[in-house]
């Protein structure tokens, strides 16, 4: 299969529902001729024309209150958020008309809108341009949030965020824009609520969003080599959530790490720990452990930014540490030598 | 809230209701149904009284009653589990009274452990003076919430584990270990004390080496290990080591000799055990002496520590201290091995 990058992919999933769709319009900063400070838009003015690719003033609530008010009115309008972190300008725009205009007015309106955004430290950012914002909007019921983990769940996510009849937000991680995974030349959507088991194990269930799937992947082959089979599942989308197969997961392997890059306190980690503690409490062998970036603001030093966030080696230490009953245990067996 | 099957609360927990408004407890009348039973989700299980009503308890679900926590006649509060339903027959089936809090009666132990010991001389099925010592050091016994539910399925007493002094907190695995201990304790001779000596090594030389050896040689870490602990032993001949390291096991042949490359793996009877568990939480063991003489390595704060643990009649003061001091030197500089 042909590998694109996350871009492209990002790119490919906007153009295809453009041509499908006329009611399809991206709008935000910088999106025409710039094509977005990444670049992902490139292109796309050109063959759709600044009718459908809009430049907008620099105001975050203008831009996304026209998007949620074309929505309401039958355009699909996908919103370009040039940084994750400028949420915050748009909450009342997203959390108090996007996400409750379809109970507000008794089911008679829908905002079939697509706030794209991103995620991720580690490029050197500083506090202001590097945050994880997700759970500040999973929090929110009426918004649906999705999370590709590569350039594969990008494009298949997005198609399927534009074709929703709900507020969707897609984050991003910046730092995958140029990563590249094979992803089909023919159409395919990810339907939300699915998780993708990405790897299957059964002594621990690494749960991990976004670009921790890449760490929990990491931290995974350097558990199998010390013979611990982890299982990694990428929930995709936070909201709606595949609950049963991490449930499922966990059953089987008894223990859990759930890993994402947002703040750890009050996080998403902390959501998907507490309902596998409801759910599979009995099932547990070992407490349910959630890992996200330190709480602090991120770092401008290279130095100390990298210390905030999950790396492969912390996985592996918590998971090792988890997987202790079990080695205490292996010490003290020796089974095979005392049975004679 | 959870409303789907795959909320995890089984074995299902049949609590006390709440029959009144300011009620704490209720008065459990008698049973309907004997532990084992298997039971449909409307049979009635038990009745309950309060100041103001009595009322049936129902199953609430289909399974088989594996544990009754409560005594006819007995007050159990509000929201305690008061039996316990699962899916599977149970095997040994528990019927234990509200007093005994969250401790299984030492009574009801020893008939399941009957079945699994192998070829073991038949047990008195009584009840020994039983030590009603819960948990002994305080109460309240630390094990996984898997754990202690496969162990109430499984008529497995935890307490046992715990006066055998195993170290807390269980987990599934230590079942195990709860299903092979002799159903009541070995009253035997007071034997010798075993022989128990730590020593620290300043630095761990392994680091450095293991790879080079990897590049150089081909070699594992495991086979790096049974060879300087094999040739620590200073035989004649050639000796068998068991390397375990993160539940693995791999066992060795090392001839005498200094070449870590005549290291192979082998089937035969051990002389000795290496437990690597640098890289575990665990900084300190005293698990006791085994068959064979076990040398546990844990990390330090720096460098290593290595303990040897064997019966005293397996070696003498002596040549213990000769093998751990062998063994420790090999490990904090393993150069000195091959010189």
């Amino acid at each position: 299969m042909r590998e694109i990058t996350l871009s492209q992919a990002v790119n490919e999933a906007l153009a295809e529902e453009m041509r499908r769709d006329p009611t399809v319009v991206i709008l935000g900063e910088d999106v025409a001729e710039a094509g977005t400070s990444f670049k992902v838009l490139s292109g796309l003015v050109d063959e759709f024309g600044t009718d459908r690719v809009i430049d907008t003033p620099i105001s975050e609530p203008g831009f996304v209150g026209i998007a949620v008010g074309a929505a309401m009115t039958g355009a699909r309008p996908v919103v370009d958020l040039m940084f994750g972190d400028f949420i915050y300008l748009v909450m009342d725009q997203l959390c108090n008309q996007a996400a409750k205009q379809h109970y507000m007015s008794g089911g008679k309106l829908t905002v079939p809108m697509v706030l794209r955004t991103n995620l991720g430290a580690t490029r050197r950012s500083a506090a202001q341009h590097s945050q994880i914002l997700q759970a500040l909007v999973a929090h929110i019921p009426g918004l649906k949030v999705a999370l590709p983990s590569s350039a594969y769940e990008a494009k298949g996510l997005m198609k399927t965020a534009i074709r929703d009849n709900n507020p969707v937000v897609i984050f991003e991680d910046k730092l995958m824009y140029q990563h590249k995974a094979p992803v089909p030349e023919e159409e395919y959507l990810i339907p939300f609520g699915e998780a993708n088991v990405k790897r299957e194990g059964k002594d621990i269930t690494l749960i991990a969003t976004s670009s921790m799937v890449q760490v929990a992947e990491k931290a995974a082959e350097t558990l199998a080599q010390e013979g611990i089979d982890a299982e990694i599942i990428d929930p995709r989308t936070i909201v709606p959530l595949d609950e049963k197969t991490l449930l499922d997961s966990v059953k089987k392997t008894s223990r859990a790490i759930v890993i994402d890059e947002g703040h750890q306190s009050y996080g998403v980690s902390a959501e998907i720990a507490a309902r596998l503690n409801e759910k599979v409490f009995y099932h547990l062998d070992a407490p349910v452990l959630r890992m996200g970036a330190m709480d602090v603001p991120v770092p401008f030093s290279p130095a100390l930014e990298d210390l905030t966030v999950p790396t492969p080696e912390a996985v592996v230490e918590n998971a090792r540490k988890l997987c202790a009953g079990e080695l205490i245990h292996a010490a003290r067996r020796n089974l095979r030598f005392q049975a004679a | 809230m959870p409303h789907d099957e795959t909320s995890g609360f089984r074995p299902h927990d049949v609590t006390m209701p709440q029959l009144g408004m300011a009620q704490d407890t209720g008065l459990l009348v008698n049973w309907l149904k004997s532990p084992g039973d298997e039971v449909a989700a409307n049979d009635i299980l038990f009745e309950v009284e309060t100041d103001k009503s009595k009322m049936e308890v129902e199953a609430g679900r289909n399974g088989f009653l594996a544990a009754t926590l409560a005594e006819a006649g007995e007050e159990v509060p509000v929201g305690d589990p008061v039996a316990i339903i699962s899916d599977a027959r149970p095997e040994a089936p528990v019927a234990r009274s509200a007093r005994d809090g969250g401790a299984p009666p030492a009574p009801a132990a020893p008939v399941p452990a009957e079945k699994d010991t192998t070829g073991a001389p038949a047990k008195p099925a009584a009840a020994a003076p039983a030590p009603k010592t819960p948990g002994a050091k305080g109460g309240r016994i630390l094990a996984s919430p898997k754990a202690r539910r496969l162990a109430l399925e499984q008529g497995l007493d935890l307490n046992r584990l715990a006066e055998a002094g195993h170290p807390q907190p269980f987990h599934v695995a230590d079942l195990d270990v709860l299903r092979k201990m002799p159903a009541t304790a070995p009253a035997g001779a007071p034997s010798e004390a075993p022989r128990r000596l730590t020593a620290s090594c300043a630095g761990d030389g392994l680091s450095e080496f293991v790879p080079w050896a990897a590049e150089a040689q081909g070699l594992t870490l495991d086979a790096i290990l049974a060879g300087l602990a094999g040739a620590s032993l200073g035989a004649d001949g050639s000796v068998t080591v068991v390397v375990e390291r993160l539940g693995l096991t791999h066992s060795f042949s090392v001839p005498p000799g200094r070449s870590l490359s005549a290291v192979a793996e082998t089937d035969d009877a051990p002389a000795l055990i290496v437990r690597d568990l640098r890289g575990t939480p665990i900084s300190t063991v005293a698990l006791g002496s085994e068959q064979t003489p076990v040398l546990t390595v844990t990390g330090a704060a720096e460098g290593l520590s290595i303990t040897l643990e064997c019966a005293a009649g397996a070696r003498d003061a002596t040549e213990a201290i000769r093998l751990l001091t062998e063994f420790a030197g090999r490990m904090e500089q393993p150069l000195r091995h091959l010189l």
